[in-house]
């Protein structure tokens, strides 16, 4: 039987590992990646707290998600946020699909997607670059982008798409090949 | 751009808070009907993510090398200096301290830190209320805002808001808003509810039976389902929702419809009724009569709970009854079915005095079929749950050597359900002369028996089946 240290050693590495699958979440509810990381952080130190209560032999990324979910609804009252009907059934809708479809990440998968994704974007062409960091870095939108790098908006939102699907296909290419 | 790089610049925008309500709500739709828009969301979600923490040089979430078994490495090598690592690892630096120290006292403090966490996530403010219930049976949860759910509910509970299901077909659930407007959702529905100075409802699927005090203006009810918008003034009616179609039943006043596929808008008066799908013509027809007889059409379309079978060479179409374990008796394991009352042409089912129904089913082991029927008044108003087996003790069914059996129930052997005995002084004491709405059967031996019902037939008294 584990040590209590064993234990929370465990369930914290777990829980860690699938820390960017939790983002995903926590930014599909939060529609904001600042807040998404505000509350993943949160969430994480709900684990360190309370990893005595996950239950082995359950799903540690349905029981993050739990605790996301509720560092969520305690952003928006600290931040005195109401949410609509609208938003409230969004939010149901995307913590269905979730729950669906959301598994845990494999051990090596993350560590290979991010080497994959760091090589990709390497070979991105400097103005797509520009596009991408400015909104992925900088939360831009498409006006915003526009006026940066000298772009009318329908240009901007092309050229993020085809830089995005090249990126994705480049990630795929090499996944498959390392498999 | 194609149809699926705008699916991806949806979510592209969802995910930096750029999409509008109407936006926000196609969204939602897509992602309640469509399994493949579900899974797709989930990966576009975290495709996005996984860019996002590249370009802006993010932690991978790899375990502080303190916490791993292997402690070879130092800080020093870590990536990034981002918060959250920093607040990471001192949270488990602390953690660790307050283990190997011992410190009894600061484990009592962490402790009452997390009581107040835990405190704090459930003793969650509750909102002014909007609506009280009024009338209720069956299994319901309802869950309110910020996630809270709750199994028990009782008459008179106030509720600020939030969304009803029903989960089973003898389920009825009746709530009244501030203003005496009263809704009312039968069998498996669910319904979410808001009131901030217009009511907006929507009922994802089942039935809704509602009458509406008149609205503020310009602030008519709201009331969406997959397929349409319902506007409401000041009326009464009845609405039905699928994932296809929306089926509205206007008995006073008018209620305007939009069909959502294609803005198509429509009012619909008094004692007419319509049905909205993806191709029909949006045109209100008169109630039609009423209709005396009636026979399930298992072989056409599903039932309404349970497992549907559709027919084939070898076997007829039936509705399979699945564990059903009540609310209030946790101990007990029903195998339960439920089948909808629709006549081939819409029309009401009025069931007279001495009618019968005969259930045909299977069953692979013999046991006593229970039998329930759910009825409305013309108006839509809900009339009470009825069961055919509780004047007449239900024997034992007799199977064939197939395994089927037939039983008949005699309308005038039919008495309140238990269940809604409290609100004996206001319903019919019988059924005689209602809408039928929705009949359900089920077996109470405890273990699976099997139930399988092939059809289920309202059949009047002789001779007095109208034409």
């Amino acid at each position: 039987m584990d040590s209590p240290d064993q234990k929370r050693d465990r369930v914290l590495k777990a829980a860690l590992a699938c820390r960017v699958e939790l983002m995903a979440y926590a930014r599909s509810l939060t529609s904001n990646y600042a807040s998404a990381d505000d509350v993943v952080q949160e969430a994480m130190l709900v684990v360190t707290r309370k990893y005595e209560q996950f239950e082995e032999d359950t799903s540690m990324i349905a029981w993050c998600r739990s605790i996301v979910r509720i560092e969520v609804l305690r952003l928006r009252q600290r931040e005195q946020r109401d949410s609509s009907l609208i938003r409230r059934l969004l939010d149901d809708s995307i913590g269905a699909a979730f729950d669906e479809y959301q598994t845990a990440p494999q051990s090596d998968d993350s560590e290979s997607w991010r080497e994959a994704l760091e090589r990709c974007l390497q070979r991105v062409p400097e103005q797509g670059r520009l596009v991408l960091d400015a909104r992925f870095m900088d939360d831009l939108g498409y006006p915003q982008i526009g006026e940066r790098v000298g772009m009318s908006l329908e240009a901007v939102r092309k050229s993020l798409f085809r830089v995005k699907k090249q990126v994705r296909a480049c990630v795929e290419s090499s996944m498959r090949g390392a498999e | 751009m194609s149809t699926n790089d705008d699916w991806q610049e949806l979510v592209d925008r969802h995910l930096r808070d750029e999409l509008t309500e109407p936006e926000m709500e196609r969204l939602a739709e897509w992602l309640d009907s469509n399994p493949a828009a579900r899974q797709s969301f989930v990966e576009e979600s975290l495709w996005d993510t996984r860019m996002a923490e590249v370009l802006r040089g993010e932690s991978d979430g790899r375990l502080p090398e303190v916490l791993a078994a292997d402690n070879s490495s130092s800080f020093g090598q870590q990536k990034s200096a981002n918060t959250f690592l920093r607040l990471l690892l001192a949270a488990s630096v602390a953690v660790i301290v307050v283990l190997s120290v011992g410190l009894y006292q600061q484990q009592a403090q962490a402790e009452r830190r997390l009581a107040e966490v835990q405190s704090n996530i459930l003793d969650v403010e509750f909102e002014p209320s909007i609506a009280k219930i009024i009338g209720l049976s069956g299994s319901l949860i309802w869950t309110g805002d910020r996630g809270r759910i709750q199994r028990k509910l009782e008459i008179g509970t106030e509720l600020p808001g939030g969304t009803i299901e029903g989960v089973a077909p003898d389920s009825w659930f009746e709530l009244q808003f501030n203003d005496g407007s009263t809704v009312m959702i039968s069998g498996n529905s669910m319904l979410t509810f808001a009131d901030a100075g217009q009511k907006v409802l929507r009922l994802k699927e089942g039935s809704l039976s509602a009458s509406v005090e008149s609205q503020p203006a310009g602030k008519p009810m709201l009331i969406h389902t997959h397929t349409a918008l319902l506007h409401v003034l000041g009326t009464r009616f009845d609405v039905e929702a699928s994932l296809t179609s929306t089926a509205l039943n206007v008995s006073e006043g008018k209620v305007r419809l939009k069909r959502l596929s294609d803005s198509g808008e429509v009012d619909v008066p008094a004692q007419h009724r319509l049905i909205a799908e993806a191709d029909n013509e949006l045109l209100p027809v008169s109630v039609p009569d009423v209709v005396y007889t009636w026979k399930s059409q298992l072989h056409l379309r599903p039932g309404e709970y349970g497992k549907w079978l559709p027919g084939n060479k070898q076997r007829v179409a039936s509705q399979k009854a699945i564990p059903f374990v009540p609310q209030d008796k946790p101990d007990v394991r029903l195998y339960l079915l439920g089948i909808a009352a629709r006549s081939s042409q819409n029309s009401p089912v009025v069931v007279r005095s001495n009618s019968q129904f005969v259930v045909r089913g299977r069953l692979t082991r013999p046991a006593p079929v229970y039998f329930g029927i759910g009825m409305s008044q013309v108006n839509g108003e809900f009339a009470g749950k009825f069961r055919g087996d509780k004047a007449n003790q239900q024997p034992v069914s007799v199977l064939d050597a197939e395994g089927r059996f037939e039983v008949v129930y005699r309308l005038s052997d039919f008495s309140l359900d238990p269940c809604v005995r409290d609100r004996k002084g206001e319903l019919p004491a019988r059924p005689d002369g209602l809408i039928l709405n929705r009949v359900w059967a089920f077996t109470s031996t405890g273990r699976p028996s099997g139930l399988e019902v092939t059809e289920v037939e309202l059949i009047p008294p002789d001779g007095d089946a109208p034409q």
